[in-house]
């Protein structure tokens, strides 16, 4: 009787134990050599394997830039050896599994596969033959460097976008990336081959990734099986990444004239340390209580007071991983183009000495929820990872941000904006304007190219 | 053996007894506290909880059923009137932090919602209803903020194709039903607005008989009720949407010069039903009917307009009710190379009367309705079910429609059947009334 009321006790007490274990973050390696990290979901049906490739091609040039953009959608919608272009999806969609494969900045290529856990096998199968033995037909090729040539073209019409297509021959000047990260070179698109995107697979698509990250309720026996059979077949090739890209970030005042521009944007933009650096968890905070909704400084400044604008925002963005970018944009009336730009810089100014100020748990509080919620989205959560796996962040970087976010303060934020965010005076300043005397005193420009050479 | 046996039996019991009274602690929660509520005697129209699971976060709507299909006159006025409402009650004074708020304007209904701890949650009612009060704005506010509608007008229209191109679509298949009107108005009729007429329409619209409260968060009907106005209760009914008539049969062909736009065609056909549906359930088989049709499978369009011939590169397509009696589709999609928007328009109406003639197969269907369950909600997972629930209504209210309970939600799946989503797709041949605009750099580019 004994003997059965320790076994009783146990199996309760195991139990009880299933229901307290939480996720956990650790470092594994495949039986082939593959080093991954598991992020242990207990109790989520669903499994995400996310993969990041290196390239570097973006920051080379006598390569066509646009074989990654045309290489990623061909490998997911043209087929693959034993999968028509056509089943696959459906297929996937019975295996209630999806997968993607994006172009990551310039740096990385990132293919993400989700599936539920009893459906992980099949589902990899299918993505290692199309990672492996992607179709790449000449039909196909041609078909989707079409559609993605016009969506482009439509793309780089908006007067939004020519400024910051201007902005980047600024910052970049005529560098491989600033033509890798526009893609307005003439005919760059048309000229690609299905030889360049074959080239482009062969280089990028291997079996040496740089970050993997599997997620799910499963262990790591099962994890590095599942690593091991999406990527075998992949050649086990690889190269040195030369990343080298100079970034000119001297504060200048340029105007894009637009004459059919039916009104006019304007934007703020400056360097910030990148995210492999500390400080990132302060940037979400800051950039929401400078320009994240009708209570932030500049929707106050531009909106409330000025009355000059719909709305006035703040984002944050990446040319690299290294290059990383604030950014304050609008859209405006015309004839208060300088008006808008006088209370703007005014207003980051004081927002830059002063600090957010308020309830700073109230400005916590949503971040709070989303990271506490992101274990429940698998996706969500190995993206996460993924990323703290390449800023170099120990495991668990994912599961951590609620604590990361604890240790932020007063303190911290005002020695992030101190030490971290560009001054006022350093602000590029990108206008797109159908009047081109809108900005006084700033470099008119007709064409992005142009911006180059303003002083 | 009988004294070795006692544990296990002594397990057994405690097993069956908390799986009991878990489960009648489940079913007690759900009798007693639903995931909507409707409270009864409310000082609005109508009072809805939707109840989410721990969380400290409360949501409180305020719709007024009352929108710019009610309107006649230049359009967009309701617009200009919603942003003075919310400027006057929500949007002028400095908030803490933690507390967001917004305002939407639509066809329909027109929209206030402000959110904050639930701690707060009677302070929060007590500003968000401040949106029926009379206007009491400086009339240089009123008119710099006709300039901010122009500045929204331009951020969302000027820059955006698929916009301007929605609007004219929406202006020719809708007609001659006020559900054409332009909500955001046009850049002209906006100038000319007149504070005056913006005041007058809104102490006209915003009544606590046409407005609906709905509160979303973890709290008990008792906390809700506590938190109203002390007002009396509203017993009139509500003010039914205006009624849809189907325009002139027959099609419209619209030719929209945009010259900055990848080629495109828009094709969008209204049909009458033989017999009224329950809107939720009408929504739910249009959406399967839509899952089907972006298929590859037979039956599906996919197959011969990507797969098995090089018609369009892409495509999207969209089903939907406009009411008990009218359902749209809409189908846009971009022209394979050298394929121009004339023969793609014939190759997608021949492959779209091909399947609702001939039905949806049956192996297609089974295999789609499957993959369906992920239009609802995962139904043991509490806060997903009142996520989804919060979603429905505030839908079905904007929709100035009843939202229905969770168990009447959940019995509409049992009636997604093929002959109902055969029966729906056959429909849309039956005449109606179709708009089909190409866009392009000429208007024709094909």
């Amino acid at each position: 009787m004994i003997r059965r009321l320790a076994i009783l006790l146990a199996m309760l007490t195991a139990l009880a134990g299933c229901r307290n274990d939480g996720p956990a973050a650790t470092a594994e390696t495949s039986p082939a050599g593959h080093a991954y990290r598991l992020l242990f979901l207990p109790g989520n049906e669903d499994v995400s394997i996310h993969v990041a490739w290196p390239t570097d091609r973006a920051y080379r040039a006598g390569v066509n830039p646009a074989a990654p953009h045309v290489g990623v959608d061909l490998i997911l919608a043209g087929g693959a050896e034993g999968y028509p272009a056509g089943e696959t999806g459906e297929r996937f969609a019975d295996l209630d599994a999806e997968a993607s494969l994006y172009v990551a900045v310039a740096d990385h290529v990132i293919g993400e596969l989700t599936a539920k856990k009893a459906n992980l096998d099949e589902a990899i199968v299918i993505a290692n033959a199309h990672l492996r033995a992607p179709g790449l037909d000449q039909a196909w090729f041609e078909r989707i460097r079409g559609g993605f040539a016009k969506t482009v073209a439509e793309s780089q019409a908006q007067p939004l976008n020519a400024g910051f297509a201007a902005l980047r021959w600024a910052v970049l000047g005529d560098q491989p990336l600033r033509a890798a990260l526009s893609l307005d070179e003439p005919g760059v698109i048309e000229s690609l081959t299905a030889a360049d995107v074959k080239a482009w697979h062969k280089e990028v698509i291997t079996a040496r990734p740089e970050a993997i990250v599997v997620a799910g309720a499963l262990d790591a026996r099962a994890a590095g099986a599942a690593v091991d059979a999406l990527l075998a077949g992949l050649p086990a090739t690889g190269r040195e990444m030369a990343r080298a890209a100079q970034a000119d970030w001297t504060p200048r005042r340029i105007l894009l004239h637009r004459p059919e521009a039916d009104t006019a944007t304007l934007s703020f933009v400056g360097p910030l340390p990148p995210t492999r650096a500390p400080g990132e968890i302060e940037d979400l905070i800051l950039v929401g209580a400078l320009g994240g909704g009708d209570q932030s400084v500049l929707f106050k400044a531009v909106r409330t007071e000025l009355r000059a604008s719909y709305g006035f925002g703040a984002g944050l963005a990446n040319y690299t991983r290294e290059l990383r970018v604030l950014a304050l944009s609008g859209q405006v009336v015309p004839e208060r183009l300088a008006d808008v730009e006088r209370a703007v810089r005014k207003a980051y100014a004081g927002f830059r000495a002063e600090g957010p100020g308020g309830d700073l748990a109230a400005r916590k509080a949503p971040l709070l929820e989303a990271f506490r919620q992101l274990p429940e989205f698998v996706i969500d959560v190995a993206n996460a990872e993924l990323q703290g796996r390449l800023d170099g962040y120990n495991p668990g970087r994912a599961l951590a941000l609620p604590e990361e976010l604890e240790a932020v303060d007063a303190d911290s934020l005002a020695q992030r904006l101190r030490e971290g965010w560009p001054s006022a005076d350093d602000l590029i300043v990108i206008a797109v304007s159908p009047d081109a005397d809108a900005l006084p005193g700033a470099c008119v420009i007709t064409a992005p190219e142009q911006a180059a050479d303003c002083p | 053996m009988k004294i070795d046996r006692k544990p296990w039996r002594i397990a057994v019991l405690l097993i069956a007894f908390f799986g009991v009274a878990g489960f009648s602690a489940f079913m007690f929660q759900f009798r007693e506290a639903p995931v909507v509520e409707s409270l009864p005697d409310s000082p609005f129209a109508a009072t809805w909880l939707v109840r989410t699971p721990d969380t400290d976060r409360v949501t409180a709507h305020l719709i007024i059923q009352s929108g710019e299909a009610d309107r006649t006159g230049p359009p967009g006025l309701m617009h200009y009137v919603e942003h003075l409402a919310w400027m006057n009650a929500i949007g002028s004074e400095s908030r803490p932090e933690g507390r967001d708020t917004n305002a939407w304007a639509a066809s329909l209904a027109t929209g206030y919602w402000l959110s904050g701890d639930r701690s707060d949650l009677a302070e929060l009612i007590s500003t968000l209803t401040r949106v029926l009060d009379p206007i009491d704005l400086p009339r240089d506010f009123m008119e710099e903020e006709r300039d901010i509608l122009l500045r929204e007008y331009d951020l969302r229209l000027a820059g955006r194709i698929d916009a301007r191109v929605a609007r004219a679509l929406r202006r020719e298949i809708y007609a001659p039903n006020p559900h054409a009107r332009p909500v955001l108005g046009t850049r002209p009729g906006i100038a000319a607005f007149e504070p005056e007429d913006a005041v007058a329409l809104h102490a006209q619209t915003h009544r606590r008989e046409n407005a609906v409260l709905v509160v979303i968060g973890d709290i008990p009907a008792r906390d809700l009720r506590a938190a109203l106005p002390d007002l009396p209760a509203i017993t009139a009914a509500p003010l039914p949407p205006p009624p849809f008539v189907l325009g002139p049969a027959g099609e419209t062909r619209l030719r929209l010069r945009e010259p900055d736009a990848d080629a495109h065609m828009v094709w969008r056909r209204i049909v009458a039903l033989e017999e009224p549906q329950q809107m939720d359930l009408l929504g739910a088989r249009l959406a399967l009917l839509r899952d089907i049709l972006d298929t590859s499978l037979p039956g599906g369009l996919a197959g011969p307009l990507r797969f098995e011939s090089f018609i369009t590169r892409a495509f999207d397509i969209e089903l939907w009710p406009l009411d008990e009696r009218h359902v749209e589709i809409r189908f846009t999609a971009w022209p394979d190379e050298g394929v121009s928007l004339e023969r793609m328009r014939r190759a997608f109406e021949e492959a779209f009367e091909a399947t609702a003639r001939a039905g949806i197969p049956e192996e297609t269907f089974a295999r789609v309705r499957e993959r369906f369950e992920h239009f609802w909600p995962d139904w043991s997972d509490e806060g997903e079910v009142a996520d989804w629930m919060a979603g429905h209504v505030i839908d079905a209210v904007s929709a100035r429609g009843a939202p229905l309970d969770v168990e009447r939600i959940r019995a509409l799946d049992r009636e997604l059947d093929l002959t109902a989503i055969n029966s729906l797709l056959g429909s849309y041949l039956r005449g109606g009334r179709t708009v089909v605009a190409f866009v392009g750099k000429q208007g024709d580019p094909g």
